[in-house]
Formats: C-alpha cells, structure tokens, sequence
C-alpha cells in the first residue's frame, strides 16, 4: 500500500476535512515522498512534496538537539543551572530561579507555567524580551516532580542558545542543524518561508486571519520545512550527523502522569513510547490552523512526518500512523482509550474540585452521580474560547474520558506527584487542585 | 492586441519569468498576468498575484507625509529637525526629503532589522551618511530620505510606517491584494526576483525592512497601484485634498540630463515627464515596476516584471498601451547621434563615488570611458566591473555607444568652475579625486 500511498494520502484529506498535506518517509534506506490537496484555499496553489508547513513544536526538538550540541562540545551540562547561563534570568520563586536546570526545560519538568503568549515584536530581540517576561510566571508544581508542557521553557532555552553563541536563535538552527544536513527547505521567518510554497493554515475550511504565532515563540515552535526535511532530521538521530550520542535524548527523563495523549515518557525533547514493543520518539506540532508530527522507530530505521494545514488534523496524523506504521514495520499504534459502553463504577467524589493554572481552569463536578467537566480559559484567553462543559466518564480507576460535540475522546489522569497534593493530567498538563 | 497576448509574447520575447499588467482606460480595469511568480515553484502568476513594487513605495510615503501637511502636523519648509530632534540632518527640510535635494547619501541600505524600531534605527544610522551636496543645491535620488520621511510619519502618528499606510491609505482605498510584510505576503502568490543571465531566484525575499518607507516590503497587485492612481488623477479623494495632489504634480525641481523618456523634472514625491505623464518606477532586486498616468487620457498603467528584461516589455507592452490610448508619442530612450560631436573630455576625467558603486570616468579621443566599480549589492544583483564607451550627446551628457539590456545608459555631468563635480545618472555621484 505504500506506493499507493498517494492516493490514501487524498482519500484520507477527503476523509478529516484536511485542506492539503505532505507526507515524507524514510523506510529501508529510500525516501518517499507524497503530497495532496491545496496549500492555500483562497489561492488554490497546489499541495507539493516541496511545500513548506509550520511544523510547531516539532521545533522543540531541533532546540533540544542544538543544546546537547553544545553539551557534546562540553560548555554546559544537562544539569547546569540556567541561572548560571544566564544571570539575569529571574522567576517569581527565587528558588526555582536559582535551581532549574536545562533538563528540567528539555524535559517540561520545570514547572513553569507554559503557555506564556506575549507578542514581544518581530524584532532580533524577542527572544530577550520574552525571557525577562518569565520573571511574572506562576509556578505550577514543585520543581522537577512531574512533567507538564511547557513553551516557556523551550523558549528560555532558545536564549541560552542564543547566549552561548552570540546569535539568533534562527541563526544557531541553521548552523547547527540546517547546513550540516543541507536542508534547503527548513525556515523560521516568513520572508524566507515566501520564496517557497508555503502552507496556510485553516479553520472551518477558510485561511486563518494570522499567519502564525508571534516570533519569540521561535525557540519553542516556529519552523518551517517540507516533510522531507523534517525527516532528514529525524534520521540523524537514528544515524548519525547531528550529534556523537543522540540517543542521550530518548532516555527517559519523567513518565508522563497521563501516558495516552501523546507517549509514555518523556525523553531530552523527544516524547518517548512503545508500539508493540518497539520503542518510538517522536513529537508534534500545532500553531494557527497547521499540525505536523514526526516519528521515528530507532529499532526499524523508519522516519515518519506528515503535515496538514486544517480539518481533523490530529486525527487525520493518527490515521496516516496507524496506517503506514502497520504496513511498514508491523507496528501497531496504540488506540485512544476510550470509555465503554458499561464504564466501570468509579467514585469521581473524591477528584471533585476545582483545579486551576495560569490561563486555564478545570472544573470537576458531579451531580446525581454524573460527572461532568467545565473547561474555561481565564487571563487573556478568556474572551477567546467559551467555557465547555462535558460528561466525564470513567475509564479506569483514576482515568476519566470527554469530547467535545463531534469531537474525539481526549483523556484525564488524576494524580499526585506529592503525597497530598492532587493534579489533574490532561492535554499534556499537569493542573493542581486549588478547592 | 488582447493584453495577455501581448504580455504573453513580450515576456517569451524578453525571457521575463512573470508578470502582471494592469490598465485603467476608458473607465474600465483591464488586467492580464502570466508566468511563474517562482520559477523554483513553479506557481503561477494570476492578476492577484502580489509583486514588490519598490520605489513605486515613495509615492505613498509622500501621500502620507501631505496628509500630516494638510492637518497642520508638518509643514513642507519645516526643517525635518524639528519634528525628529534625534536625526542629526535635521536641518534639511521635509519639502527638500520629497524632492530628493537633502543632500546626504541616498543609496544606504542598512537593515536596522526587523522590529519595530527600525526607522529610529536607521535614523541613527544615518547620522554617519556622508554628504553629497548642499541642501537644496540639485537633485539627486535619496533613498535614504524617504527612510527619514517614513520615520516622520511614524513618529507623528505614533506608529509604525506599516501601520500608517494601513490606516490612511490602503483602508480608504479598499485595497485587499496589497501588503506590507512577510508574514502578510505569504497569503498570496507571492513574487520573488529573479536575476542575472539564468534568472535565478534572488537569495533574499524582503529588501531590508528599514528602506520600506523608500520602497522595499510593499508588493502590491497590479490592480491597487491603479487604484492608488486613479485616486490622485481624481484629485486626491479619498485620501488627499486636491490642493495636496496639485502640489505633488508641481514640478518643483529638474533633473539634471532629464527629459524626454527619463523624468524631466520631480514634483513632491512624484517623477514628472515632460510628454503629459507622472508616475514613479520601481526597482527591488530582480523585480521591476512602471507605473504611468496620463492625466489628460484617464489613463493608468502599472506594470511589473520579475526578472529578464523589463525594459524589453516597457518597449513591447507598456508604451503601445499608452500610445494606442492616448495618441501621444512617447519619446523613446536616446540613442547615440550618428556623429558624435567631439568633445574635451578632461573637464569629466576623474574618480566618482557613492555608498553602493563608483565611477573612474577617462577622456579618450571619440568620448569617455567610464568604468563602473559596483559594490557588493550590486555584485550581488549581477553587476561586475566594466567600461564602457560614451559617446556626447548633447550639453554636458554623455551615451554609452553600445546598449545594454536594448537602452543606451546616460550619464550627465554637473560642472562647477567648468570642471565636473558631479557625474548624474539620477544620483550625483561626487568627484572624489581628479
């Protein structure tokens, strides 16, 4: 089915909605190259293999993979301390100031509230700007206890970059990344991007009114590149090219509390799994109306990325895995949980609560022995998304599973890092409980 | 001829990748485009297709800065100085910035980056340009105040230049297909240049963001330029008072060796010729644009062309539009006389320099040789060292005996005490040794 990949590729767009994507993989020493559908509704400019997508937080990656460069070459250490990289870095806790380290921000074991957005301009110093912004973010959990996803820290972590070089953290990437591999088609500012095809993203079918996210957000999600760079990348953490050990990044750093959104654990950048035995690095990506995922199965030698700029796209990337995985290496990606018919009886009383971090808040409740979730943005979110409010169904003890109308089943764990303290782990975030 | 046919075999004919055309004549838009806006993409060039426009830019600075004159916020003879303390050739004026007469280096493209604080950058930046001439002693083209007039505009409307062409140009206008940055022309089937022989693409979209006000971000389909047009050929409306549009169409200085094909003289903001038309060319590298209005005909022509020669499709499109609407001959680029007059030649020997490229000008017997140093971004758009033969004229210019790309350049002297102090090509290049 793999040569009559073309074809599934617009079957499956037809299929979720997807305005137009690319697929690249790399299997048993050849590279396969598809694309399908349109880039740009409103232009009508054909979807190609060359075309460039906004591949987002795939990006954390590539800051990862530039950080244990300069770990390689001995200036710094998993384990030093950012503070001592940058000196003037400051957080609200002067502990934390004092004592997170770059594992803790490759690893989203930091703690930092993470999704700081603020537009610091489009200027050379954004990234500087954003990093003094992180002396107001709220702690989310105790230092290093859990993993909860964090941009902030990847985008700190592009300042270190930044620092340690004496550049651009776009200039750091294609050094560090972009010319050692010769990737012609890998971008991080738009007047690059524009001399090739590029991807808009959509929603509801039409171009999103801004093209992507603002520039400091570089460090943490904002390259550009056609699959087939994204898995030439990915090779050269199989093979060799970026990095003298580049498996150090897919040792485990944190088991990630809800382990059925994205991986079980989390590694150096790379989020790590296991299909039918096999371990599997992999991450992905979403910014405004665009979502990549890339793979790579160190076992087999099998890279995997695909692209698409709107529609279903998370589950549209989850079919094409589902799919081409099976038939090239026989693996068998994991299914969502989801709850049955007859879900198990599961007291949700003593979950019920309020659990809150900075932007979101999560509302469990039940009500004649109903559970039901409200989901609300708070700052300045708020006037963006309306509050939501689901059922909550029990899947196992602590597992719980929601959707929205029309949506597919997203999953929440209940936890406790630290004795005492409940969280609640979902969308890859840990969230405490505050009553 | 239909418009696209015509297009289509000019760009065949004069190996142009893309290009748009957009004709406003006897009260109706005529539009064609054809080609590639990328020849390594291959997408193709639609009448919505979005080119950059280059100086064409200036013109709508000017209109912004008119607009601040009419509310009273600027006055043309107010030395910029006083409006911009930090700039430190505050004493020229906003009228001399218009008209290209400041008098400091005008070919500096510095790239302040890509924030917002680029123009104050660029205003810093400046403080070190070289000066060329007196304030108001001649013209000559000054990219650079255009940078300094786009910084005035920000300042006084407390924005940026993007911003203020946004609000006071293109909203009024309803332009749709027109934008300012990167991340606005990736929406679009977006133009890139192509240069030399192979017409490769250019290495680089976005000529720095610092010379946006002069001519560099904005790409425009061919189809607002008309608009833009047709609102000052209207008298301004909606956007400047019909006093404000008359004194832009004043001539308010000549251009040394102008006339005939080339502007004769500049009003503020706008190059006039002397054969009933006003408009502004633009250039960015591997992008070209033509813009005409013909105010007696209800005519406007905006073309542009990504690469080859533009001038070939000047000949080939532009001009038989305009004559066939008009009736008018427009005079065609000189050419050298079949006799040269013999001229002495040692009032222009000598050595010429400007930031981006130099002249070494010789006296041989039929005429001049004159070498042309280019710098690097010259270099970088194809140029190389070479000499050249000119032949007189007529008056203090001289013609290059042989064309390139179809016209023969012209180059003009500017004596002082009956020895050259300038060589004028639209610029005053200064004599830097004898």
């Amino acid at each position: 089915m793999a040569g009559a990949m073309g074809q599934r590729l617009a079957d499956l767009i037809a299929e979720y909605e997807v305005p137009g994507s690319a697929l690249a993989y790399w299997h048993q020493g050849e590279l396969h190259e598809f694309a399908a559908g349109t880039l740009n509704a409103a232009t009508g400019v054909e979807a190609t293999p060359d075309a460039l997508y906004q591949i987002g937080s795939v990006t954390k990656v590539w800051t990862a993979t530039l950080l244990m460069q300069d770990i390689e070459r001995g200036r710094l250490t998993l384990d030093t301390p950012v503070a001592e990289l940058l000196p003037e870095f400051r957080l609200p806790d002067p502990e934390v100031t004092k004592n997170v380290t770059i594992r803790h921000l490759l690893s989203h074991t930091s703690g930092i509230d993470g999704d700081l957005f603020i537009d610091t301009g489009r200027g050379d110093d954004c990234v500087e700007k954003y990093v003094a912004a992180c002396a107001t973010l709220a702690q989310n959990h105790p230092l290093g206890v859990t993993q909860s996803y964090c941009n902030s820290g990847f985008v700190i972590a592009g300042r270190v970059l930044e620092r340690l070089h004496g550049k651009r953290w776009d200039d750091v990437l294609r050094e560090g990344v972009c010319e050692p591999l010769g990737l012609t088609h890998t971008w991080t500012l738009p007047e690059d991007v524009l001399r090739f095809r590029a991807a808009i993203g959509h929603e509801d079918g039409e171009p999103v009114p801004q093209w992507g996210l603002m520039r400091a957000m570089g460090p943490a999600g904002l390259i550009c590149a056609r699959p087939a760079d994204v898995v030439a990348f990915g090779r050269a953490h199989l093979e060799g090219g970026l990095l003298e050990d580049a498996s150090a990044m897919w040792e485990p750093q944190v088991d990630i509390p809800n382990p059925y959104t994205l991986g079980r654990q989390w590694g150096v950048g790379w989020i790590l799994d296991e299909w039918s035995g096999q371990k599997v690095i992999s991450h992905g990506g979403n910014t405004i109306g665009q979502h990549a995922m890339l793979w790579a199965v160190p076992s087999t030698g099998t890279v995997v990325c695909v692209t698409a700029n709107g529609g279903r796209s998370g589950a549209f990337t989850r079919a094409v895995a589902t799919e081409l995985f099976a038939e090239l290496d026989g693996l068998t990606v994991p299914p969502s949980p989801v709850p049955s018919d007859t879900p198990p009886e599961v007291d949700l009383t003593p979950y019920a609560g309020v659990y809150e971090r900075a932007g979101s808040r999560i509302t469990i409740s039940v009500e004649d022995g109903a559970g039901s979730i409200l989901l609300e943005a708070t700052g300045e979110l708020a006037a963006l998304h309306k509050p939501e409010k689901m059922t909550f169904v029990p899947i196992e003890e602590n597992l719980f599973g929601f959707r929205a109308p029309g949506g597919d089943w997203l999953t929440a764990v209940f936890f406790e890092p630290v004795e005492g303290a409940p969280y609640l782990h979902m969308g890859a975030r840990a969230t405490p409980k505050v009553s | 001829m239909d418009l696209r046919d015509r297009l289509r075999e000019a760009m065949s004919k004069h190996d142009v990748p893309g290009a748009s055309v957009a004709v406003w004549r006897d009260g109706e838009l005529h539009e064609a485009a054809d080609g590639v806006v990328n020849k390594g993409t291959g997408v193709r060039a639609t009448t919505d297709s979005v080119f950059q426009v280059g100086s064409s830019t200036k013109v709508w600075t000017a209109a912004l800065v008119m607009q601040l004159v009419e509310e009273g916020l600027v006055g043309l003879d107010d030395p910029v100085g006083d409006h911009l303390p930090d700039f430190a050739h505050g004493a020229v004026t906003v009228r001399q910035l218009l008209v290209h007469s400041a008098g400091f280096d005008g070919d500096l493209f510095e790239d302040t980056g890509r924030g917002d604080d680029c123009l104050d950058r660029y205003l810093a930046y400046l403080g070190g340009a070289g000066a060329v001439h007196a304030p108001g002693e001649i013209f000559s083209y000054c990219n650079a105040g255009y940078c300094v007039l786009g910084a005035l505009v920000a300042r006084l409307r407390g924005g940026t230049w993007e911003q203020a062409v946004r609000e006071h140009l293109l909203r009024p206008l309803g332009a749709t297909h027109a934008v300012l940055l990167g991340e606005e022309s990736v929406y679009f089937r977006a133009s890139v240049g192509h240069v030399g022989p192979d017409n490769a693409v250019y290495s680089s979209w976005i000529p720095p963001r610092s010379n946006a006000p002069a001519g560099a971000t904005m790409s425009l389909a061919l189809r607002e330029l008309v608009a833009f047009a047709r609102a000052l050929a209207a008298g301004g409306a909606p956007l400047l008072s019909r006093e404000s549009v008359a004194a832009m169409l004043t001539p308010q200085i000549d251009v040394p060796g102008g006339g005939g094909w080339s502007p004769g003289s500049w009003g503020l903001g706008v190059s006039l010729f002397d054969w009933g038309a006003y408009g502004h060319d633009g250039n960015t590298p591997g992008q070209s644009t033509f813009w005409r209005i013909v105010p007696g005909a209800d005519l406007v022509i905006a073309m542009t062309g990504n690469g080859g020669s533009f001038s070939g499709l000047v000949d080939d499109v532009a001009v038989p539009v305009i004559e066939e609407a008009t009736g008018l001959t427009v005079p065609r680029p000189s050419v050298p006389p079949a006799e040269p007059a013999a001229v002495d030649g040692t009032p222009y020997a000598g050595a010429y320099r400007g930031p981006q490229y130099g002249y070494e000008v010789a006296a041989v017997p039929d005429g001049l040789d004159v070498t042309l140093l280019p710098g690097p971004l010259m270099e970088s758009m194809g140029a190389t060292r070479t000499t050249r033969r000119y032949v007189h004229l007529g008056g203090e210019s001289f013609i290059a005996a042989e064309p390139e790309d179809g016209h023969h350049d012209v180059v003009t002297f500017v004596l002082r005490d009956g020895r050259a102090a300038f060589l004028h090509n639209g610029r005053a290049v200064a004599r830097v040794r004898a």
